[in-house]
């Protein structure tokens, strides 16, 4: 059979096209949950350290690890993750109960979503880098 | 045939376990936050979780369970992604093994940390 060249073939969305795609906040923000979701299932061991431990009986190795500059960027990225992944799990589920599902509001909640966790990350970040 | 068995067969049940680690999850944030609060120790955080949550036997325990709600819903969530983007079946069963001994090696991790083993 041959084919008319003004047959559109309809294949699936390139890579290319995809990263340049124009999301509205609502895409941006489930996107994100994903990509947050991956980097606090890798990061998992870096949750708790040995030094939390019972057997290890000061608390000083703690601080001296936390010191650390390697640890500090994980920490960052630990909280960063676990903030933005716990608010927009809180939209998500509040969208299940039909909450907030038509447009406008469906915006509103993304910008408090994004507000909150900037604010909250910035706030933590100041508090491990700066006291 | 591999196909019958690298998917998730009706989902209803992924559905649910996701929402109900979800909320027992978030239960427990509260509670650490709480904690963190009330002994008034924002800048000795470290100090708080190692006398007063996992030392004491009813914290071990919370903690241990609040791991194995984590495990739970990262094993759903990180198995939806891999059902999304990898097409081959092979190579998804693969990265299912993978995924599991990740996830299983933290949480023995976490038991051998919590519990001084």
């Amino acid at each position: 059979m041959k084919k008319k060249s003004s047959q559109k073939i309809f294949k699936n969305i390139a890579f290319s096209d995809i990263i340049f795609y124009h999301l509205s906040l609502s895409g941006y923000i489930s996107i994100l949950h994903r990509i947050s979701g991956v980097i606090l299932f890798l990061l998992l061991p870096f949750f708790i350290l040995p030094e939390f431990s019972e057997s290890i009986n000061s608390y000083q190795t703690i601080n001296k690890v936390f010191k650390q500059p390697f640890y500090k960027f994980f920490f960052v990225l630990i909280m960063w993750g676990y903030i933005y992944h716990i608010l927009s799990g809180i939209r998500h589920l509040g969208m299940d109960m039909k909450l907030c599902i038509d447009k406008n509001n469906a915006n509103k909640t993304a910008v408090l979503v994004f507000s909150l966790s900037s604010i909250l990350t910035f706030i933590m970040i100041y508090k491990l880098f700066f006291i | 045939m591999l196909k019958k068995i690298a998917n998730a067969n009706c989902g209803i049940m992924d559905f649910i376990i996701q929402r109900t680690t979800a909320v027992i999850l978030t239960i427990y944030s509260i509670f650490l936050i709480a904690m963190i609060f009330s002994r008034n120790g924002f800048n000795e955080c470290k100090k708080i979780f190692t006398f007063y949550i996992f030392s004491v036997p009813i914290g071990q325990i919370i903690s241990t369970l609040a791991f194995f709600s984590i495990a739970v819903h990262a094993w759903v969530g990180v198995r939806n992604i891999f059902m999304d983007y990898v097409k081959s079946d092979i190579i998804r069963m693969f990265l299912h093994v993978i995924t599991l001994f990740w996830n299983i090696g933290t949480v023995i991790y976490f038991l051998k940390i919590i519990w001084s083993i």
